[in-house]
């Protein structure tokens, strides 16, 4: 199809001549409200709208004004090699449409016949929509949707596509019940499975989960069943036990009583035993003690013998010892006479010298007496005269010296900032109470504040610095405290302690050398060394006052060498008598214990021998105890021949054994009796036919199970199939839209490919590295895909009958450098169809070499 | 002359597990309808008695309900003697529903020892198992015959020597060595078919079938000995009420499936009537899908319907798919599934098929 031109009047206050177009790339340019989007409008009219009614958006078309007629448009066009021309007139009171070409056609008549020639629905007096345009959507862009996607395909559209596709690929296309069988085998498998994981879903699973819940109780119900039989079977095999434990039970109670009564003749034996045995060793015992009486005497005979020759031997010891005593008696006797007259000789040279050493002693103690009291006398004037003086000490003095070091910084400081009054006297006058004649002139000097009085006038003077208060103070306040601290110490003056203080010192020290020489002559006092003078006057008396010469030394020496002789030889003597005293001692001790032991020996050996007539003879004894030995040897043999010990213990174990059979037996009982509860309680609940239901059942279910999983299983495998055939047939169906687009597509986007859905719908771009939808895309690059969709879109359709693309301002968010290149697309595009380029923006396009240019500024308006 | 019934393996309380539901539940019943018709023929044939060699009971923990069935169909038997002698499904054993069932209807001989029976002249000799699991031969301390002028016969249950088939049952019976102790007739049971050994042993079989692989199940034998040391006369008496049928079918295209119906039409009684069917062939999908019609039809007339069709091959035409085998997407699937490389293509073809005529 092409249009060739195109005539408007009164549309919306435009009215312009025909404009004439190429059959290839027309660019129709005009700024805004030139009339080139009333253009466009007035195309899409005359072609598809009905001519019919004055619906609302007809009558926006009106134009304003008295004078003008309703709106009108002119289309003509050539459509499989026919010319053919539209006229329609909108707003009228019925349809104003003519279709001339190879016929005329008027009105309704001529509204259908565009309509088929177009391939578009019949229009009302509604609005055409996009689903009724055909192939137009796909085709035409208006003003201000340059950003839309290519439009859905209507089901019209894509079966055109289609069968173009399938003329072209020789393969039949998915139609509409292809498409809705796709949506039942889909919904098909998604009864079986989820769609995402492939979970079981529905039936299926409920069919599972109850085969899986009767396994789970037919395998209860199984055991119980097993458990019944096996019970069963259990308490028979505990019968026949229990039978058998009885009659063991029955020949161990034999054994029992044969062990008992050999257990009673075993133990008369041992008794019989034991009574020998206790008759034996009372004859054996009898003997020992025989022998041991006999032994007794012999040992107590020769005791005596022994102690008889003891006592002679002691006897003689004794007799011979008084000898010796009497000897040494009487040397001890002439010794200690020897001794008494050293010792008187001794004592008398001793005396003698004692006296002498007295005298010297008392010489000397009187002397040091009467310096010590000299000393004393001394010390006791120092003292009276010490406590006569004020007690001043250092600190008193220290003190003193610094009240009395301020008081006189504090004058001088006051002295130096004095003041003095000088007054010349010109009569007579009192002064302070001193009369002061003419001429006279008194100074009178102010350290601090003070008044004086001048005849009957007193003048008060006041010093008026901070400095001479302070010091006025201090000097006050020192002078206050020296003279309390003097009157302390009773003093009159500074000076006076100062003196004071020194004669103290003097005195204190001579005190002090006095006390030293008294402890010289009297350490321990003057009492204590007149004592000691007393004590020896008294004890020497007049001895004392005789004075005789020193006694020799070495006769006294000699004296006492003398008497240390004696003594010791007396010592000896006396020594030596102890010890023979003492051995007399001994020996008449021994001679007496030794006649005891030997008179206890006689009696002792009298009642043994009575004792051991009281036994029977030996050779009585000896043959008691064979008697004994024979009968016990006799009982010994009888109890091993009836089994002994082991016999004894025999029966015990039979016993023992015999519980223990009991045990089993009362065990086997109670669990006979545990199962025939369990086998009565079980009967009758009917576990078999339980279980044969709960089997038939469970064969029922798997069956069930089987049959909906090979059905899903179907389902799964045919919407596979499904897919992959869908799949590989959109593909090959995008094939020929793809290879036209390709061409188109490298010059913008290079390397990139669209993708087509399976409604070979525009859903984006991509290439080796990236993906993105439509939406995605910048405005530049989606409105020129838009474009690029739809020459492919139209140059496939070319293949039987080519259509116009019509553009309105389709470029405006594309930059310069992509409009250029975009023009290059248009210009080799427009070799195959043909193309209506509405711009406002005529500058952009000047390299678009277009067949025909139409400058809407320039154009012949006929209004 | 002594006569008497000789039959075994009740199985009284089983439940077919392979049939689901009320069919399941009738064919437990049936097997108690057996032992009153058992009762009518014992009344028919004025028997001296009705010897049961074994597994009356098809377990010994069956309910109470099922005992008092079994209590109510022997109450047919009236005045005649009937020897129940426990098998190895219900073992003389502690829990013995045979002796539960005693309990219920003293009248009953329960043979729960080996002590023997006197009916007239005719002396009964049972061989009870006493455990479930006896390996021993279970006649091995049957008496001889010493003065004994009755007819003898010997009650037992368990395969014979040289009789291998049944592999489930240990307690091997010498037959010859029962006969040698001077018996006429040796009636045993645990075989589910009706078997002849020599003309003084036989397996009864069971009255009603409990499987599709037993040989000649459904009898009862009438036993007639004039006389001691007399051959037995023995005659076969169909028991059973339900029929038990095994059916190959073969289709060679979908016109033979009316074959079929006229197999199923001409059927005697379906509700009685068990039958397990092998089919093979070729069909198409719409010949498939009216097959499964039919059969599911079929399967709620019968008492039980098993259907082995794993040899069906389902074969698409072009006219099973109509006009939509011009939709592009049909071809190339179904170039996919009848290569049938996966193992639900095949179910897949017949789902698409389905889905297809759903749609139009």
């Amino acid at each position: 199809m092409i249009i060739h031109s195109l005539t408007v009047r009164d549309w919306r206050g435009l009215s312009i001549a025909t404009q004439k177009f190429h059959a290839g790339l027309n660019l129709i340019t005009g700024p805004n409200e030139s009339g080139k989007s009333r253009l466009v409008e007035a195309l899409r009219f005359g072609l598809f709208e009905s001519s019919k009614g004055k619906a609302a958006y007809k009558e926006t078309l009106a134009t304003k004004g008295r004078l003008s007629g309703n709106p009108n448009v002119t289309v003509e066009f050539e459509i499989k090699g026919q010319h053919w021309r539209v006229e329609k007139e909108f707003l009228g009171n019925k349809v104003q449409a003519l279709l001339n070409g190879p016929k005329s056609f008027k009105g309704e008549e001529a509204e259908d016949r565009l309509a088929d020639l177009l391939e578009v629905g019949k229009s009302g007096s509604k609005q055409m929509k996009d689903e009724d345009l055909g192939i137009w959507p796909l085709l035409w862009i208006d003003q201000g949707h340059s950003l839309d996607p290519p439009e859905q395909l209507n089901p019209k559209n894509r079966t055109r596509l289609l069968d173009q596709i399938t003329g072209e690929i020789g393969e039949t296309a998915i139609g509409p019940r292809g498409q809705s069988l796709m949506l039942r085998v889909r919904a098909e498998a998604e009864k079986y499975y989820t769609s995402k994981r492939g979970d079981e879903l529905g039936q299926l699973k409920k069919a599972r989960q109850r085969l899986e819940k009767l396994e789970k109780e037919l395998q209860e119900a199984l055991k119980a069943s097993r458990l019944a039989s096996e019970n069963a079977e259990q308490l028979v095999l505990l019968q026949e036990t229990a039978t058998d434990l009885e009659i063991r039970k029955q020949k161990q109670m034999l054994a029992l009583e044969s062990a008992r009564l050999k257990k009673e003749e075993l133990l008369d034996l041992k008794n019989q035993l034991e009574r020998c045995d206790l008759e034996l060793s009372e004859v054996r015992k009898q003997k020992q003690e025989r022998d041991d009486l006999e032994f007794k005497v012999q040992v107590q005979l020769e005791q005596k013998d022994q102690n008889e020759a003891n006592l002679e031997q002691q006897r003689l010891k004794g007799a011979k010892l008084n000898a010796e005593l009497q000897t040494i008696e009487q040397k001890t006797l002439k010794a200690s006479e020897t001794l008494r007259i050293c010792k008187e000789k001794y004592q008398v040279a001793r005396r003698k010298q004692e006296k002498a050493l007295a005298q010297r002693k008392a010489n000397f103690l009187s002397e040091q007496l009467g310096k010590a009291q000299s000393a004393r006398q001394r010390i006791n004037n120092l003292s009276t005269q010490l406590s006569d003086l004020p007690d001043v000490n250092k600190a008193h003095l220290e003190r003193l010296e610094s009240l009395q070091h301020n008081i006189e910084v504090a004058k001088g400081t006051l002295e130096a900032n004095s003041i003095v009054l000088t007054v010349l006297v010109g009569e007579p006058v009192e002064m302070n109470k001193k009369l002061r004649h003419s001429g006279e002139k008194v100074s009178i000097r102010f350290l601090e504040d003070g008044s004086f009085r001048f005849g009957s006038h007193r003048f008060n003077v006041q010093l008026k610095g901070i400095e001479q208060q302070k010091w006025q103070t201090i000097r006050k306040d020192s002078q206050i405290d020296l003279d309390q601290l003097l009157e302390n110490l009773h003093l009159e003056s500074f000076q006076q302690a100062t003196e004071i203080y020194t004669k103290r010192q003097t005195l204190e020290s001579k005190l002090e050398s006095a006390k030293r020489e008294l402890r010289s002559f009297a350490t321990e006092g003057i009492e204590e060394l007149a004592l000691s003078l007393e004590q020896l006057q008294r004890r020497w008396g007049e001895d004392l006052e005789v004075l005789i010469a020193d006694p020799d030394d070495e006769e006294l020496g000699k004296l006492f060498l003398e008497e240390s002789n004696a003594e010791e030889s007396l010592v000896q003597y006396r020594s030596f008598r102890d010890q023979l005293q003492d051995q007399k001692i001994v020996i008449e001790s021994e001679i007496a214990s030794t006649s005891t032991n030997l008179e206890r020996d006689k009696m002792e050996l009298e009642s043994l021998r009575i004792q051991l007539g009281n036994f029977p003879e030996m050779t009585e004894l000896q043959k008691n105890e064979q008697q004994r030995l024979g009968k016990k040897a006799a009982l010994m043999q009888r109890f091993s021949e009836k089994g002994g010990e082991d016999g004894l213990e025999d029966a015990k174990r039979i016993e023992k054994s015999n519980e223990s059979l009991q045990d089993q037996l009362i065990e086997n009982q109670n669990k006979i009796i545990r199962l025939q509860t369990l086998i009565e309680q079980a009967s009758g609940q009917g576990l078999h036919e339980l279980v044969q239901e709960l089997e038939a059942e469970s064969v029922v279910a798997q069956d069930e199970l089987s049959r909906i999983e090979r059905q899903g299983l179907a389902a799964k495998r045919l919407r596979d199939v499904f897919e992959q055939a869908m799949q590989e047939k959109q593909q090959r169906f995008a094939q020929p839209i793809m290879q036209r687009l390709q061409p188109y597509l490298q010059q913008i986007f290079p390397n990139a490919e669209v993708k087509l859905n399976d409604e070979l719908e525009l859903v984006g771009l991509c290439n080796d590295y990236f993906e993105a939808g439509f939406e995605d895309l910048s405005g530049g690059a989606r409105e020129q895909l838009s474009i690029l969709v739809r020459l492919g879109f139209a140059e496939l359709l070319a293949q039987t009958e080519s259509f116009p693309l019509v553009f309105d301002d389709a470029l405006v968010n594309t930059d310069a450098q992509r409009i250029s290149r975009m023009q290059r697309v248009l210009f080799q595009a427009a070799k195959n169809t043909q193309i209506l380029l509405f711009s406002c923006h005529g500058e952009l396009f000047d390299e678009l070499g277009p067949d025909k240019r139409i400058d809407l500024s320039t154009v012949e308006h006929t209004n | 002359m002594p006569r008497f019934l000789h039959t075994a393996d009740w199985q009284l309380g089983l439940r077919l597990n392979y049939v689901p539901g009320d069919h399941g539940a009738s064919l437990r019943r049936q097997r108690f309808q057996t032992v009153e018709r058992i009762a009518e023929i014992a009344h028919e044939k004025q028997v001296e008695a009705v010897l049961v060699a074994g597994d009356v009971f098809d377990s010994n923990i069956l309910g109470n309900d099922t005992l008092q069935l079994a209590v109510d169909a022997m109450h047919s038997f009236g005045e005649i003697p009937v020897v129940l002698l426990p098998g190895n499904h219900d073992p003389g054993t502690p829990d013995s529903i045979l002796a539960r069932l005693k309990k219920l209807n003293p009248q009953l001989h329960i043979a729960l020892t080996s002590e023997p029976l006197v009916f007239g002249n005719l002396e009964v000799h049972p061989c009870p198992l006493l455990s479930r699991h006896t390996f021993d031969d279970p006649t091995q301390r049957l008496p001889v015959r010493g003065s004994s002028e009755k007819i003898r016969v010997a009650l037992a249950h368990g395969g014979i020597l040289q009789f291998t088939e049944e592999k489930d049952t240990a307690n091997f019976i010498d037959a010859e060595a029962v006969l040698e102790k001077g018996f006429d007739y040796l009636a045993l049971g645990d075989w589910h078919g009706l078997f002849q050994y020599n003309d003084r042993v036989w397996y009864s079989g069971t009255p009603e079938p409990t499987r599709f692989k037993e040989k000649q199940p459904g009898y009862i034998l009438l036993v007639e000995i004039e006389a001691p040391g007399m051959v037995p006369e023995v005659n076969e008496i169909e028991a059973q009420q339900t029929r038990w049928l095994q059916e190959d079918f073969e289709f060679l295209d979908d016109g033979d499936i009316t074959l079929l119906e006229r197999w199923f039409s001409r059927l005697e009684r379906p509700s009685s009537t068990i039958v397990e069917m092998s089919l093979k062939g070729t069909l198409t999908l719409a010949g498939r899908s009216h097959l499964e019609e039919q059969l599911s039809d079929f399967r709620e007339r019968l008492l039980y319907l098993r259907i082995r069709d794993e040899q069906v091959v389902d074969q698409p035409k072009a006219e099973d798919w109509g006009t939509f085998i011009q939709d592009g997407l049909l071809l190339p699937v179904l170039d996919v599934l009848e290569e049938r490389k996966d193992p639900a293509d095949e179910e897949a073809l017949r789902l698409l098929y389905r889905l297809l005529k759903e749609q139009t």
